[in-house]
């Protein structure tokens, strides 16, 4: 939904850009990227309840708001595959900021409760962007929607939440009741 | 648990690879908040497709050493394209792996890449009115430790 746009952006880079030109580096590994490219996993998908919005009203950065977190539950798998699952702990809140430039900035922070008990909190952060219509490519306008989840896990067997980057999206439910929140484990 | 719909992929598409020239590490000691030190980055260049240019100095890495053996990355420093554009970012993620392995990374040996985790998540700032998507989009890197730089490779999370 998203490529489109910058594959503009970067389409006339090229054309600005001047030819030949190399990388006068001593590094090593400068030119081809002899990594391999990350990968991502979903490992949590959780279905977070949501109350009305309250509104905090306009500021420096921006509108404010946020939308009281009232529950919900969640399933995912550790790195080993084994299954995790439990729920929404009620009482956080996703704070939430409309940019001058349009882009609404979330910030949500709550805890969850694994069924074995580990409690766990975790903080959303991410950006709803508006992508233009693109009628040369026949892209209908979109959304752009990702987030960076950071968790704060027990000692025990949820600590790799604390040691890895995560993606995450949000998917609304059509009557707003409840958002559908995807983690995605950056390998 | 019913869900709204099937799950889509978050995809990652090559952005730019940076190259971070830094200097001998500060430290800062054992703070509330675990070992700290500091690694100034003193310049650097990056590219990618139809962008490229210099890492200014003045740049920095505040890493946190944890008990439970991973550090925290918490890198800021800025961007300058050949045209002149500036891009501020703002890096932070994880870096750790077997005991002996960071071992051999802490004293300046190769190490190859895959045998740690080094990813980070990245927000970038601009002025630039060609580049105002770069404030609409969130990144991922995935990290190398050399003996005298560092390079990241930052992907456009799709």
């Amino acid at each position: 939904m998203f490529k489109s746009c910058s594959v503009l952006v970067k389409t006339l880079f090229l054309l600005l850009s001047t030819v030949g030109f190399t990388m006068n580096s001593s590094a090593d590994t400068w030119q081809k990227p002899d990594v391999k490219i990350p990968t991502t996993e979903l490992v949590m998908d959780l279905k977070v309840l949501i109350g009305a919005p309250v509104r905090v009203g306009p500021s420096d950065a921006g509108m404010r708001q946020f939308i009281p977190i009232t529950g919900g539950e969640f399933e995912g798998q550790h790195l080993d595959g084994a299954k995790i699952s439990g729920e929404v702990i009620p009482g956080g809140a996703d704070w939430q900021l409309v940019r001058p430039d349009g882009v609404l900035e979330v910030k949500a922070i709550y805890a969850i409760k694994t069924a074995d008990g580990a409690v766990i909190e975790v903080d959303n952060r991410g950006l709803v962007a508006s992508v233009a219509a693109d009628e040369e490519k026949n892209m209908p306008a979109s959304r752009y929607v990702r987030t960076t989840p950071t968790f704060k896990a027990p000692k025990g067997q949820y600590e790799w939440l604390n040691q890895r980057v995560f993606t995450g999206t949000i998917t609304p439910s059509p009557k707003g009741d409840f958002v559908q929140i995807r983690v995605f484990v950056i390998h | 648990m019913d869900t709204l719909t099937t799950p889509v992929q978050p995809s990652l598409e090559h952005f730019i690879r940076v190259m971070l020239e830094v200097g001998a590490p500060t430290q800062i000691g054992e703070t509330a908040n675990g070992m700290r030190r500091y690694v100034p980055i003193l310049g650097g260049i990056f590219e990618g497709e139809g962008i490229r240019g210099k890492v200014l100095a003045g740049g920095g890495d505040w890493l946190l050493q944890r008990q439970d053996g991973s550090t925290l990355i918490d890198a800021r420093y800025s961007l300058e394209t050949d045209h002149g554009q500036i891009i501020y970012i703002q890096d932070r993620g994880f870096r750790h792996g077997p005991e002996q392995v960071m071992a051999r990374l802490a004293a300046g040996e190769p190490v190859d890449p895959s045998e740690y985790y080094f990813r980070t998540s990245a927000t970038l700032e601009t002025s630039v009115p060609e580049l105002m998507w770069l404030n609409q989009t969130l990144f991922v890197g995935s990290g190398m430790r050399k003996a005298a730089n560092v390079i990241v490779d930052f992907y456009i999370t799709e």
